[in-house]
């Protein structure tokens, strides 16, 4: 079987964290953030590749990236509108098959409707945990 | 009309001005505390303190069927967004979206976005359109990269003079909208009409022709005749 190439979009806590676990899963993992410093989150373990740039510059995707072989992408900056616009240009431009991306504001869902970009929203899983527990009360 | 304008500036203020009369209807969204009372200040009109990149803030500003949305943000992600949410949920007829990175106009305008402006990327665009003509012919942008509008004096010893308009053999890809004669005559030309010299020809062609099309129509008629 052909080994899948991911790329996630931003090393905060949750890309570091999904990149180490998909490394680990065996997957080429190439994880992009702006600050060197980000990637320390990552497991020492960490086998995939780390690269510092602007996720918003197709340049950059292309050519160091190399985002036309990408498989699945994951997205997960602190920006919700640079998440948003750099889900847009993996489902129109690249037409990558797999694209998971993380908002904020639940409203951004509204912009990715009639696409298969898959969104999780921390809010939802919050509000989801808190009625869990006080039902359990 | 019903235009909004969305952070920006000294830009913002100025597009303001340019707008505001009793025809228009302004909606003005601006995140800088500080601007916003100045720009409210200096126009006499209300402007709407909050972040443009979120659905509620829109919501309040009531932009449904807006005719026009520019928006002027320092950040080329957060302009798509507010974009975005202009065509897809509220309907907007047109936005017009800052970038500051050149290399993202074409792709802006592939993901659906009408009018994507970088002003580092006009000025390259304008520097190549001003500098492929000769000093006597002004041109107009009228939309860049899409069409131009040439002002073309005819002169004597063209070789398209004193030529009726179906025999100057013109090139194809171009077109003469009018004809000013004398200053004050405006002729709508068909194939019939003879070219004057010292008339004015406006003709409309597209900016990567300009060149091919000037240089077609200026000849010169050779000395050498026989």
């Amino acid at each position: 079987m052909k080994k899948i190439k991911s790329l996630v979009i931003g090393c905060g806590k949750l890309g570091a964290n999904i990149s180490d676990y998909l490394s680990k899963k065996g997957d080429d993992v190439i994880i992009v953030d702006q600050d060197s410093r980000s990637f320390r989150k990552l497991d020492v373990n960490f086998s995939g590749y780390k690269l510092i740039g602007d996720a918003t510059d197709l340049d950059f995707l292309e050519n160091q990236c190399d985002i036309t072989h990408i498989n699945q992408i994951v997205i997960t900056t602190n920006s919700d509108s640079v998440n948003l616009y750099v889900s847009h240009v993996a489902y129109f431009i690249y037409q990558i098959p797999n694209i998971y991306v993380r908002f904020i504001d639940v409203d951004k869902g509204l912009l990715i409707k009639k696409t298969n970009i898959k969104a999780s929203y921390p809010f939802d899983l919050s509000m989801k945990e808190f009625l869990d527990l006080e039902a359990k009360k | 009309m019903k235009i909004v304008i969305i952070n920006g500036g000294h830009e913002a203020d100025y597009i303001v001005k340019h707008f505001k009369n009793h025809r228009n209807k302004l909606i003005i969204i601006n995140d800088d505390k500080h601007f916003c009372e100045y720009i409210s200040a200096n126009n006499n009109l209300p402007v709407l303190y909050g972040d443009a990149t979120k659905r509620y803030t829109l919501e309040d500003a009531k932009i449904q069927n807006a005719d026009l949305l520019i928006t002027l943000t320092a950040n080329d992600s957060d302009n798509y967004v507010i974009s975005k949410y202009a065509k897809d949920i509220f309907n907007v007829r047109k936005v017009i979206c800052l970038v500051s990175n050149p290399k993202k106009v074409a792709i802006f305008k592939k993901l659906g976005i009408d009018i994507v402006i970088s002003s580092i990327h006009l000025l390259a665009e304008s520097i190549k359109e001003e500098t492929a003509l000769e000093s006597v012919i002004k041109t107009l942008t009228i939309r860049p990269e899409t069409v131009v509008l040439i002002d073309l004096i005819v002169e004597e010893n063209m070789v398209i003079a004193n030529k009726l308009v179906k025999d100057a053999n013109l090139p194809i890809n171009m077109n003469i909208g009018c004809i000013l004669r004398n200053e004050t005559e405006v002729i709508i030309p068909y194939g019939q009409t003879i070219l004057l010299p010292k008339d004015h020809l406006y003709i409309f062609a597209e900016p990567s022709e300009q060149e091919n099309i000037l240089e077609q129509i200026t000849k010169k008629v050779s000395h050498e005749k026989k």
